[in-house]
């Protein structure tokens, strides 16, 4: 009777919903080329693919398509890095402000664990002092199982942009909260009032 | 009466390296360190060990560590000798100051070469180690030494 229930309980350790081993073990964030998600809300649908890499700044990366707007991303041994450049228009030329790559997930994802990053750079524009920072905030919220997926882990993510010229100083916040499954990457997120979701993928 | 259960037994210790096999992307490499007790128990050597193993991350913040009891057979006797365990391993992974648990069974699979002087032993031992929750599999390969004294 003892050896019953010693091996009921250990049935229920091993096989409970708790998936640290599929945690500790898999990619939440696939990137290769060729591989691509489609996300539909109420009313619209967002096709996001991964493009053969490219080299920015000495780093290789991969130019990744949100309905055709590319974003430059890479993943390094502390996350998924994005590339960032800030720019100030004048006289009809643009004049780089920052210009460099920087963590948006860390990984590996962890439940609770919060990040900050951000890069701030200076020029001086027609003798004008032109100033423009990037900073991210991310929480690893909580992980919870999905029949589908598995472990699926909420990530929120508050990005703050500003430019500050002489005249005016222009912040922009956004915040979305993205959801991550093991060997599938993105597989919902919220942005504004819209919620989208993965409808199909081709991860080969 | 205790000296008289003992007789017969070989105790001792392991340590060695591991690099993760399958799965497991984001470790670089770890460390174990067991304590283990062997009987001979007819065809083959049945050893009972308490094991912790402990892993750094490529990124240096993250850590994964394990903790648990290991049930095996070997055949001390034999020059080299297959080794087969399992067990069951309480699992820690932490980055920055977030932590995550819980509980994992363990496998492995590997190969002794034993060493005898009177009644010291000394093996080196390749295995690969498996951590599954049910869910996933992944894994280590190990290098370890081991050292056994028997009573």
């Amino acid at each position: 009777m003892k050896y019953r229930i010693m091996i009921f309980a250990l049935l229920v350790m091993f096989c409970g919903d708790n998936h640290i081993v599929q945690r500790a073990a898999e990619d939440y964030f696939p990137l290769r080329a060729e591989y691509w998600w489609r996300y539909a809300s109420e009313d619209d649908t967002i096709y996001v693919e991964v493009e053969p890499t490219d080299t920015l700044l000495q780093t290789e990366c991969f130019p990744v398509s949100y309905n055709g707007v590319v974003r430059y991303l890479a993943k390094s041994d502390d996350g998924v890095l994005q590339y960032i450049k800030k720019t100030y228009n004048y006289a009809g030329n643009d004049h780089t402000v920052i210009e460099d790559f920087m963590i948006r997930i860390e990984l590996p994802l962890t439940k609770d664990n919060t990040y900050q990053y951000g890069i701030s750079d200076s020029i001086y524009v027609a003798n004008q002092l032109i100033k423009a920072s990037y900073e991210i905030n991310g929480i690893v919220i909580d992980y919870a199982y999905d029949s589908d997926y598995g472990d699926i882990y909420e990530v929120n993510l508050t990005s703050i942009e500003s430019m500050i010229t002489p005249d005016t100083a222009i912040v922009d916040t956004i915040e979305v909260t993205e959801f991550y499954a093991p060997g599938v990457g993105m597989v919902r997120f919220l942005a504004g009032t819209s919620e989208y979701r993965l409808i199909e993928h081709s991860i080969p | 009466m205790l000296l008289y259960i003992l007789l017969g037994f070989t105790i001792g210790l392991e340590g060695g390296y591991s690099l993760p096999a399958a799965g497991f992307k984001d470790i670089n490499t770890g460390m174990n360190f067991s304590i283990f007790a062997l009987r001979d128990v007819g065809f083959v050597d049945l050893t009972l060990g308490v094991q912790a193993a402990y892993y750094t991350g490529d990124n240096t913040s993250y850590h994964f560590s394990t903790t648990g009891l290991r049930l095996g057979v070997q055949k001390s006797k034999w020059r080299i000798s297959p080794v087969l365990a399992i067990g069951g391993y309480y699992a820690n992974r932490s980055l920055n100051a977030s932590k995550e648990s819980g509980f994992t069974a363990a496998y492995s699979i590997g190969v002794i070469l034993n060493f005898r002087i009177e009644r010291l032993s000394i093996y080196p031992k390749i295995y690969y180690e498996g951590l599954t929750d049910m869910k996933t599999h992944a894994g280590f390969i190990g290098l370890n030494l081991g050292v056994g004294y028997e009573i």
